[in-house]
């Protein structure tokens, strides 16, 4: 049995979630903080119908299995590209100077401990993740403390203001890296998972709120100069007079990286040892295989936000929203 | 012949075959003692091992009584006379054949066979020398009691018995081990385990076929799962006073003959950090001892890693004074930070070793070498530098406070200062994560080894992240079950 408590759907799905704020693109603003906010409430109202569909004791059909399937691949694809590219902005020994060949190094060693986590099954990466989430919010209490403490309260009137609502509000879908692992989780609690899943939406607001606002209190208008603004502000950041945290953000990048994309393998292996119950042992390989390769591809073709937002569309919404109809035509039907 | 056709031979009839036949089977070994006499008018034959009885019991207890007995028409009077008649002793087994017949024998009981019988009675007479109740090494306390388990099942069965005089607690003896034969008691309460843990525990144990069973540690891997885990999901403890408590709250413990040591099924992580003495002081001071031992199992685990790593890669993380002496010290040193701490630490294992297996009078001498003489020759000829050392000591003894975790620390540590010594805090957080997944994996029999810090229960909480007063904790009526999943 692989049931989840609420407690650790929140966590898996808040961790990929926090990556993705660690590894925030372009400017950041106040408008910006507002689109985020309103991108999660569209999600969260978009999550509705998967949410309900559990609920009401619905199961996944082959079809939407392999739609979802290849979602979470996606969703795990666009963790690993923002890895790779996060990385270069952070002090790893051996990737930043050894080229091409330490940069395989480190890829491939965290490839294989994301492989080791997710054949570890869903119920013992739900149990770490609870751990895991524990420990990354004491590290954003750290950077948000050392962020007030230190901060400049113009810099919120300073940051930019150059991207339009709408920009903004498409550019934070990409940023729901826990979305791929919500169609597939929410099907494994304990309790139904509606509850569960809203609030996990209100925390990630919450969580993507006070990130956002640190980073800007930090940084002002730098935020337009910096490849990964929150890395930056954590960079900058100083909890005591002399300690600075930035070895503190690499422990969390890492921990977070490897515990989202393991998430993303996990559901994914789930899907796929509901589809292929034969080549069960193979599903976890296969799904790390899968997703760096979705990685590599959206790597050379770039990812859009428009597509990011358009995929969870349709995986989030659209079909949990065919899913819901066809159980109720069912029910009626008996 | 093979040794299986002989154990379930039945015994035969006729005294004199009989004797033949034990001591064809026994080898002619000198501790079988075969004593014939007449009682009742029949030939008898009076078996023991030597030095496995007592004596004096024998002799008043058996050997008197059994003489005094009238004139009997054959065998099968002379055995219901015995039995009906003499109460020879508390443990009076019959054996059928000839398996039966050895156990006994060998177990300490004197065995009874005579000239037409195809049955003997055995008496338990049991006399062998052995350690006395002593304080226990490994589990020392201040406050509690200073009984620790024996050698002998039966001694350890009765040092439960005293302290839970319950009728709900059963102890169920049985028998594994081809060859060495030897007793297990299988312990619970009655009203408090869980009937699915019993099951699986039974089931379990029969998947037991070894020739034989010399410690804890050849029964453990029968009752933990079978993936690879780097903490053990079953606990053992040589003290009873701890594991009547074990018992309360709804555990199974697994007694061994020959060994002072029980195992204790389910195991959670937190109860390593537990100790009897946690709930003789004040709750408030209980509370700070556990976080003391928290914080030295990270220390133990992560501290030459995290040294080595900040040194090495991250010296932004310390003030100025403190980097100056460190690359003041390091830069003295001939070898890497890692080649020297994985040096330290291996030189340690060694004398760890060195001292454990030898002699005590000669254990004391080498930890006089070692750390008077080698670590200060160390550090005076420049080998190693004196902030390595220091962080090395206080990580092994950090490792100290938590004895039972000992075994997977020490390896973690190795671990851990590899990976940071390499990769950083990036390889720290990456080793970090495997053994989270794995301490998080482990389970035993559907009870998580994490619980209950994750899966969280609150009400779990009061005996991990604090102690909670005993006025409290009588309410709560507590059992592992809570924890299962």
């Amino acid at each position: 049995m692989n049931k989840i408590t609420k407690y650790q759907l929140c966590a898996m799905l808040l961790i990929p979630d926090a990556f993705m704020l660690l590894c925030i693109h372009g400017e950041l603003s106040v408008m910006r903080i507002a689109a985020v906010t309103v991108g999660i409430l569209i999600q969260a109202v978009m999550a509705l119908p998967i949410a309900v569909y559990f609920s009401k004791g619905g199961e996944l059909s082959e079809w939407a299995s392999v739609l979802f399937l290849i979602y979470v691949i996606f969703c795990g694809g666009m963790l690993v590209s923002r890895f790779i590219e996060a990385a270069g902005a952070l002090y790893i020994p051996y990737e930043n100077s050894d080229g091409l060949w330490g940069s395989i190094l480190i890829f491939g060693l965290a490839a294989l401990v994301c492989l080791y986590m997710s054949s570890s099954g869903i119920k013992a990466l739900a149990r770490a993740s609870v751990i895991a989430a524990a420990v990354g919010a004491l590290y954003l209490i750290v950077l948000a403390v050392s962020a007030v403490t230190g901060a400049n309260y113009e810099n919120l009137a300073r940051a930019g203001e150059s991207r339009s609502f709408i920009g903004d509000l498409a550019a934070s879908f990409p940023l729901g890296g826990g979305l791929g692992g919500l169609i597939v989780l929410s099907g494994l609690t304990e309790e139904k998972p509606l509850k569960s899943v809203l609030g996990y939406f209100a925390a990630r607001a919450v969580m993507s709120a006070a990130v956002l606002v640190s980073a800007i209190l930090v940084e002002g208008s730098i935020s337009s100069i910096s490849d990964f603004p929150v890395i930056t502000a954590a960079q900058l950041s100083q909890p005591f007079s002399s300690q600075r945290i930035d070895s503190l953000l690499l422990i969390i990048f890492a921990v977070f990286a490897v515990f989202s994309i393991a998430i993303q393998s996990a559901a994914a292996s789930y899907l796929m040892q509901e589809l292929f119950p034969k080549s069960a042992k193979l599903c976890s390989a296969a799904a790390i295989a899968l997703i760096i390769g979705a990685a590599f591809i959206m790597s050379f073709l770039g990812l859009s936000y428009i597509a990011a937002a358009a995929a969870a569309m349709v995986a989030v919404f659209i079909v949990p929203c065919i899913l819901l109809i066809a159980l109720k035509t069912a029910s009626r039907a008996r | 012949m093979k040794q299986t056709d002989w154990e379930n031979q039945v015994i035969l009839p006729s005294l004199s075959s009989n004797i033949a036949r034990i001591k064809q089977i026994s080898g002619g070994s000198s501790d079988v003692m075969i004593n014939e006499f007449i009682a009742g008018g029949i030939q008898c034959a009076l078996l023991c091992c030597e030095g496995m009885v007592s004596t004096s019991v024998i002799t008043e207890l058996v050997f008197e009584p059994i003489t005094d007995i009238p004139e009997k028409k054959g065998c099968a009077e002379l055995f219901a006379y015995i039995k009906d008649y003499l109460l020879l002793s508390t443990d009076r087994p019959e054996a059928k054949d000839y398996g039966t017949l050895f156990r006994l024998l060998n177990s300490g009981f004197a065995v009874l066979i005579a000239d037409g019988a195809s049955a003997a009675l055995a008496f338990g007479v049991q006399g062998y020398a052995s350690r006395s109740i002593q304080e226990p090494s490994g589990e020392g306390n201040i406050m509690g009691a200073h009984e620790g388990f024996s050698e002998l099942i039966r001694t350890n069965m009765s040092q439960l018995r005293r302290r839970l005089k319950s009728p709900e607690l059963v102890m169920e003896l049985f028998v594994k081990g081809d060859k060495s034969k030897t007793d297990l008691c299988l312990c619970y309460m009655k009203d408090r385990v869980p009937e699915k843990l019993m099951q699986d525990i039974r089931r379990s144990l029969e998947d037991i076929k070894l020739e034989s069973i010399l410690s804890t540690g050849y029964i453990r891997p029968f009752v933990e799962s079978k993936r690879f885990e780097l903490f053990s999901s079953t606990g053992t403890t040589e003290r009873p006073d701890v594991l009547c408590s074990k018992l309360i709250e709804g555990r199974v413990a697994l007694l061994v003959d020959g060994v002072p040591f029980a195992i204790v099924i389910p195991k959670l992580f937190c109860e390593s950090f537990q100790t009897l003495d946690d709930y003789a002081f004040k709750p408030y001071y209980a509370t700070f001892t556990r976080w003391i031992k928290y914080a030295a199992l990270i220390i133990s685990v992560l501290l030459p890693a995290v040294y080595a790593t900040i040194v090495m890669y991250h010296p932004e993380l310390l003030n100025s004074t403190m980097l100056m002496l460190l690359v003041e010290e390091e830069k003295q040193a001939p070898l890497s930070i890692v080649t020297e701490s994985v040096g330290i630490l291996f030189m340690y294992q060694i004398i760890r070793e060195a001292g454990i297996r030898l002699p005590k009078p000669v254990g004391g001498a080498v930890s006089i070498v070692s750390g008077l003489i080698i670590g200060d020759a160390a550090v005076n000829s420049g080998l190693i530098s004196t902030p390595l050392l220091t962080v090395t000591a206080i990580a092994v003894i950090s490792g100290f406070v938590v004895p039972e975790l000992d075994p997977a620390v020490t390896v973690l540590r190795f671990a851990f200062l590899a990976a940071g010594g390499i990769f950083g805090f990036f390889g720290i957080s990456l080793l970090a994560c495997a053994v989270i997944v794995n301490v998080c994996a482990t389970e035993d029999y559907g009870f998580p080894y994490t619980a209950p810090v994750s899966p969280f229960s609150v009400s779990g909480m009061g005996d991990t992240a604090v102690r909670t007063g005993f006025r409290k904790m009588q309410n709560r009526d507590f059992t592992v079950e809570e924890y299962h999943e």
